[in-house]
């Protein structure tokens, strides 16, 4: 996720440049424009957030943890360290990524240990998202990994959408294509449908509760359906600061080896 | 039958156009028609052992899978890597495949000093032959690959694909079984499963009826030729069975019903069983036209005497079929509805179309009338040994039945569906390579319900599995703790030491956290539910016969006793094979019920047309004989009572009990012209024997078609139809007689005793 400065000017270009639309009012922006303007919107330099996760299964089991998470996003590259609360017998468990290294910590077992291969690959945390889905989302960007293309927007729970059809860059991925509905004025996502090779939906992704924190719109709610298995995931922001300074020495294997 | 007469006499166009309507409208249906293969179809609705497995496929996800065996003489050569990474591929790609596990697309936990490794077991196919042999070594040595997904001795591979929950899995392994012919090693791959063996036995059972449907009717029509040798003779009861197929078939299509493996023969017997009605109709129809003037006269004589004896007939044998609704097993319920509907339409069509016919027609012209010879002499001579060596009969007629009695012990139910294949047919051979290369296809399902959380319910399982491996009926049986003994060696540096259960609760589920981290296959999912308080072992079982699932689930209820007692768990088994075992059980169970019920009503029937209990108590025990004597054959010829073969006892019954009815009646006929019984009974054998013998023909010659069916089971049915025919008509001409002889002089006796008193 490190960004080259072209990436950066690009971005200072595109800024200055949305602000001149806006100023020669309603020309109708490109589906570049609008995939930039979110991902923008979602990114964040620094983020502590305590969040709740619940999994339901197609045949209706809960299973409900919660965790609190520090990320990073900087020059030296994106930093998260996740650790859980709750439920009590996993409590303590940390996970410290950053762009090369995984370490993780059991409290149960000590020490912590390093996770080679590939574990940011497929679902998170069993969830009904991926890894990538979710690194997306909460941050991440899909311009770097999709080709956008504008759809016809609509209403979305009363508000008005962008809609675009994100087409992978790459072959290879999870999916032959997504489509997206962004928020008109936040530039939140509301809606992200996932379909899978055979072109037919897989797993859809709703937004809900949309706040105002600290001068950013966060959605506290994300619902995530595969309409597939008939699973579902709730993910819930309990409390989130983007303010918070984030000292470097909170992602080492020192500080996941607390605990807490 | 007056007022049917009257209808059909005042107009029969109309009844024509009406009937003809009917039959165009069934005919629509007909498309609709599906054939199923699905055991779950078998079972009643609400059935237990249905709801047990659906609510394990509902929690844990598929319990069907398709496998895909590849051959190689070394799998771990990198040309058979490579060609089982494409396979895999390939096979991932088809809709409603939701995973392919094997040797290239698993992933691995590992662990080293450092930390641990979750990668694909196979990262990249090495290309030299120093780091192939060593990756052979490093798979074969792990329990967890070796005898499941690379068969030991390393020269075959398993690719597992789980069919996508709400997918047709006979839909998903029609597409698998074309992408497989297409690969251009298709010859190293061999297909079985589930529900790949639904789908060839749904698609070759089309084939076969495509086949031999058109021969029955050729021989159907060959009959009625021979008989009366003219083209209405041959078009009218021809029609009647064809009118019958159409109306059953369109009413099941209509009512959303299936065809299945069950039923599929319904419409060979609905020919067999439907033409002859029309046959009696219109022989009689011929008769009383040369003697009376007048097509009107001749036909109300004919509806008015034999009109009655087909309706007869036909209650018997609709009764017969009618029996299997007393089964639980809900296809063999539609299979003696239906059955007997047609033959009902049959009856109907014969009482109605065949008359409206004969009479708008020009006067038969026979060619040359049915030759009316001498009485047989052998039939004579056979009717007065007989009569004369009544007691040898029945010594021997006894014989017969210890022997027949003796077979029965020996009689097995079996309801696996891969006794629908030759033992050299491709999905028996594929099924035996899995077995042999493999632990097996078919796998049973142990669920455990509690708190899986806990270390003493874990162990519990441990010791459960290694018991049950220990039997020699399963593979390796897998669950939750192998992948936790897993886990808790790679982290704690790959040492084999440690391949065993975290000792605490909290370990336990910071390595499930892990895991599930870490569940790009959802692998936890197919073993333990969300909330941790219901988990799966599964095993792959040798021996997926009845037989040999019996023995297993007997095993497994004692080592769930020693294992699980004292825990707060329940403990049960499902799969398949579980389903299968229990179809097992209904059958038995259903052919108890079936039988008594046609005994029964059969009797109620012949009662009421015989008006004599004498006639309907003997002829009732002779089908009782000749049904044991078809079960002791099955025993004896260690042929399996199955989803077809059960069948055979309901058609015997109806159908076999014709034949005792015809020599009884006769018999009376000939005592009110002053015979003595044994003149009586003589001159019956020889008058009837004829018409017994040219009827038991032409039923049997429909199904002795069966016997060039591709599948074993529908070979022995029609074997075993024709042998149960044989013995009825057999048995009529001379176990009957034998019986009533011997009750007539028993009679006499005791007269005499009475007079001698008085």
């Amino acid at each position: 996720m490190k960004q080259t400065w072209i990436q950066k000017i690009s971005l200072l270009i595109l800024i200055f440049s949305l602000f001149r639309v806006g100023a020669q009012a309603e020309a109708a922006p490109s589906a570049q424009d609008l995939l930039a303007r979110l991902d923008q919107a979602a990114r964040a330099e620094a983020k502590v957030m305590r969040q709740s996760m619940t999994l339901i299964s197609p045949g209706g089991q809960e299973r409900k943890r919660e965790m609190m998470t520090w990320s990073k996003q900087s020059d030296q590259g994106d930093q998260m360290l996740a650790r859980f609360l709750a439920p009590a017998d996993v409590k303590g468990t940390g996970i410290l990524m950053s762009a090369e290294d995984m370490w993780l910590y059991l409290p149960a077992l000590g020490r912590a240990r390093r996770v080679a291969g590939h574990a940011k690959k497929g679902s998170f945390m069993g969830s009904d998202l991926s890894y990538a889905d979710l690194e997306q989302i909460s941050g991440g960007g899909f311009g770097e990994s999709y080709e956008p293309l504008l759809l016809e927007g609509e209403e979305l729970e009363g508000t008005d959408t962008f809609a675009l059809k994100l087409v992978p860059l790459q072959e290879g991925g999870d999916y032959s294509f997504l489509k997206i509905w962004i928020e008109s004025q936040l530039w939140l996502p509301r809606k992200i449908e996932y379909y899978d090779h055979q072109e037919t939906l897989l797993k859809h992704l709703t937004t809900w509760e949309l706040r105002e924190i600290e001068g950013r719109w966060v959605a506290l709610k994300m619902v995530i359906k595969d309409v597939q298995k008939g699973s579902e995931t709730i993910l819930e922001i309990k409390e989130v600061s983007f303010s918070e300074e984030i000292d470097d020495s909170v992602f080492t294997t020192r500080n996941l080896e607390r605990g807490r | 039958m007056t007022g049917l007469n009257k209808f059909i006499q005042r107009a029969p166009q109309l009844t024509i156009i009406i009937i003809l309507g009917i039959t165009v409208f069934f005919a629509a249906f007909l498309p609709r028609l599906e054939l199923t293969t699905d055991v779950k179809d078998f079972f009643p609705p609400a059935h237990s052992e249905v709801a047990a497995y659906n609510e394990i496929e509902a929690k844990f996800g598929g319990a069907e899978y398709i496998m895909v065996a590849m051959t190689a003489p070394d799998i771990f050569q990198r040309q058979s890597l490579i060609q089982l990474q494409t396979i895999t591929q390939i096979l991932e790609q088809i809709p409603g495949v939701g995973q392919a596990r094997s040797l290239t697309s698993v992933d691995n936990v590992e662990g080293s000093e450092w930390g641990i490794t979750m990668a694909p077991l196979i990262e990249e196919i090495p290309a030299d032959i120093e780091e192939l042999s060593k990756l052979r070594s490093k798979i074969l040595a792990d329990p967890i690959y070796s005898g499941s997904m690379v068969s030991p001795s390393g020269d075959a591979a398993l690719i597992i694909l789980e069919v996508k929950p709400g997918a047709n899995p006979v839909d998903v392994a029609a597409s698998v079984q074309k992408a497989v012919a297409e690969s251009s090693f298709s010859d190293q791959l061999y297909l079985t499963g589930t529900p790949v063996l639904n789908q060839v036995l749904a698609s070759s059972m089309k084939a076969d009826l495509a086949k031999l449907f058109p021969l029955v009717l050729f021989l159907i029509a060959l009959i009625l030729y021979l008989n009366f040798r003219s083209l209405p003779g041959v078009l009218l009861p021809f029609s009647t069975a064809l009118i019958s197929v159409i109306w059953t078939l369109g009413l099941m299509a209509l009512l959303g019903k299936q065809l299945s493996p069950l039923n599929a023969v319904m419409p060979i017997i609905l020919v067999s069983l439907g033409s002859a009605y029309g046959i009696y109709i219109l022989a009689r129809f011929q008769e009383e036209e040369k003697d009376r003037k007048g097509k009107q006269k001749a036909l109300a004589a004919t509806l008015g005497s034999v009109g009655l004896a087909v309706l007869m007939a036909g209650a018997t044998t609709i009764a017969g079929f009618a029996s299997n609704l007393t089964s639980s097993i809900s296809l063999m319920q539609d299979f003696g509805l239906f059955t007997a509907f047609g033959i009902m339409v049959a009856l109907t069509i014969s009482l109605t179309l065949i008359p409206a016919v004969l009479l708008l027609q020009k006067p038969l012209e026979q060619k040359s009338a049915p030759p009316e010879g001498p009485l047989p002499s052998c039939l004579f001579k056979l009717g007065g040994l007989v009569v004369q060596r009544r007691g040898l009969v029945l010594l021997l007629a006894l014989a017969v039945i210890a022997l027949a009695g003796a077979g029965l012990p020996r009689l097995k139910t079996d309801s696996n569906f891969f006794n629908f294949f030759d033992p050299d047919s491709q999905p028996k051979a594929a099924y035996e390579l899995v077995k042999e290369k493999f632990s097996g296809s078919q796998s049973v399902e142990v669920i455990i319900k509690g708190d899986l959380g806990e270390p003493a319910v874990l162990e519990a399982m441990k010791a459960f599995q290694d018991d049950l491996e220990k039997t020699g009926l399963v593979g390796k049986p897998t669950s939750v703790v192998n992948l936790l003994e897993r886990v808790n060696s790679a982290l704690n540096g790959g040492d084999p030491k440690f391949a065993v259960l975290p000792l605490s609760r909290e370990l336990t589920a910071q390595y499930l956290l892990l895991l599930e981290m870490n569940d790009e296959q959802g692998l936890i999912s197919r073993f333990l539910t969300m909330d941790y308080q219901e988990g799966r072992i599964q095993a792959l079982v040798k021996d997926a016969s009845s037989e040999g699932t019996r023995a297993l689930l007997e095993k497994i209820g004692v080592l769930v006793e020693r294992h699980f007692r004292g825990l707060d768990v329940s403990v049960t088994s499902t799969g398949i094979i579980v389903l299968l075992n229990a179809l097992a059980d209904l059958i038995i169970q259903g052919q108890v019920y079936s039988l008594i019920f046609s005994l029964l009503s059969v009797f109620l029937i012949v009662r009421l047309l015989l008006k004599s209990w004498e006639g309907s108590v003997l002829s009732i025990l002779l089908i009782f004989l000749t049904t044991l004597i078809n079960f002791g054959l099955m025993g004896w010829l260690k042929i399996p009572l199955d989803i077809v073969t059960v069948l055979i006892s309901s058609i015997g019954i109806g159908v076999g009990i014709d034949y005792s009815l015809h020599v009884y009646s006769r018999y009376r006929e000939e005592l009110l012209k002053n015979h003595s019984p044994e003149q009586a009974l003589q001159r019956t054998i020889a008058f009837t024997g004829k018409a017994i013998g040219a009827n038991a023909g032409s039923v049997v010659a429909g199904f002795l078609i069966l016997i060039f069916s591709s599948f074993p089971p529908l070979r022995y049915f029609g074997s075993l139809v024709t042998a149960t025919m044989a013995a009825a008509s057999f048995g009529a001409l001379t176990i009957l007689p034998a019986l009533i002889c011997f009750k007539a002089e028993w009679k006499e006796k005791s007269a005499r005793k009475k007079i001698m008193e008085v």
